[in-house]
């Protein structure tokens, strides 16, 4: 079957290194779209976390080979070329769409938790008002961040899964190459100004979370 | 990269975490047929989670 890492766009030359289970990465064009992919006989991809950080690997190299980068899901396969080209031929106006939305950017991703607060009360109710009254502003700061790094990007995803335990934001911003240091510099700022919160960036990615339209 | 379970600081677990998110959950969704079992994702990412829970509280407790 075929394992198919990437669409890219621009894509200078294939970049030096291997796919799955060492297998050469390959690519196809079909209606100006190039897509870059492997071969595999196994039918299965355990061991699944390392596996993942070799497609991961590929796209990060892509990323330097090409203007734009549409990464594809890890976990899918296509029975053949005939069928990717189908596939391709069927996507390829918004395939060449999400070129133009990606192009030049990169995904920079973003995690905020808080500690848990001290608070002094004598009785449970003060104790829930004030514990109330901390997670409002908890909110509102966290949105200030949130604004100001939507200011700096193209485009910008909540995850929209419910926080879990300390988490107070888990988001994606799509930036431009030439906005990233920008971005870092805001969230260093942010991180000194509020020592409550533990905040951290991660990437520069490929534009995973801005691959699919409208995807959340 | 390697995923040997040595410690880490929060910034490595987390994109550790946020590539294996990536990877698994986002990006062009070609056929809609995953080839993987749901329950392998699910042990990666939920093993990945509980590791940076426990790493983010530690992070937490060390600060002034």
């Amino acid at each position: 079957v075929i394992h198919v890492y990437a669409f890219a766009d621009g894509l200078r030359a294939l970049p030096p290194v291997e796919g799955l289970d060492g297998a050469p990465l390959e690519q196809l064009s079909v209606d100006g779209v190039t897509t870059v992919f492997s071969r595999r006989d196994q039918p299965t991809l355990e061991p699944v976390r390392e596996r993942a950080l070799v497609h991961g690997e590929v796209i990060d190299a892509l990323m330097r080979q090409a203007s734009a980068v549409l990464p594809v899901r890890f976990g899918e396969a296509v029975a053949d070329e005939t069928a990717l080209a189908a596939s391709v031929h069927d996507r390829a106006d918004a395939l060449r769409r999400g070129f133009a939305r990606v192009r030049d950017c990169v995904e920079i991703g973003l995690r905020v938790w808080g500690a848990n607060p001290d608070i002094a009360a004598s009785t449970g109710a003060e104790y829930m008002q004030a514990r109330r009254a901390l997670e409002q502003d908890r909110r509102e700061i966290v949105d200030g961040l949130h604004r100001a790094l939507v200011a700096l990007a193209r485009d910008a995803r909540v995850d929209e899964r419910p926080l879990q335990g300390r988490e107070q934001l888990l988001a994606a911003y799509l930036v431009p190459r030439s906005s990233v240091d920008e971005l870092q510099a805001v969230v260093d700022a942010f991180a000194a100004r509020h020592p409550g919160l533990t905040v951290v960036c991660t990437g520069p990615w490929a534009p995973f979370s801005f691959a699919e339209e409208g995807a959340r | 990269v390697s995923v040997a379970e040595s410690p880490r600081s929060l910034a490595e677990q987390v994109t550790l975490l946020d590539l294996v998110d990536r990877v698994l959950n986002k990006g062009v969704v070609l056929t809609g047929d995953l080839t993987l079992a749901v329950a392998d994702v699910d042990l990666v990412y939920v093993g990945l989670r509980v590791l940076l829970a426990s790493v983010a509280t530690l992070e937490q407790g060390a600060k002034p």
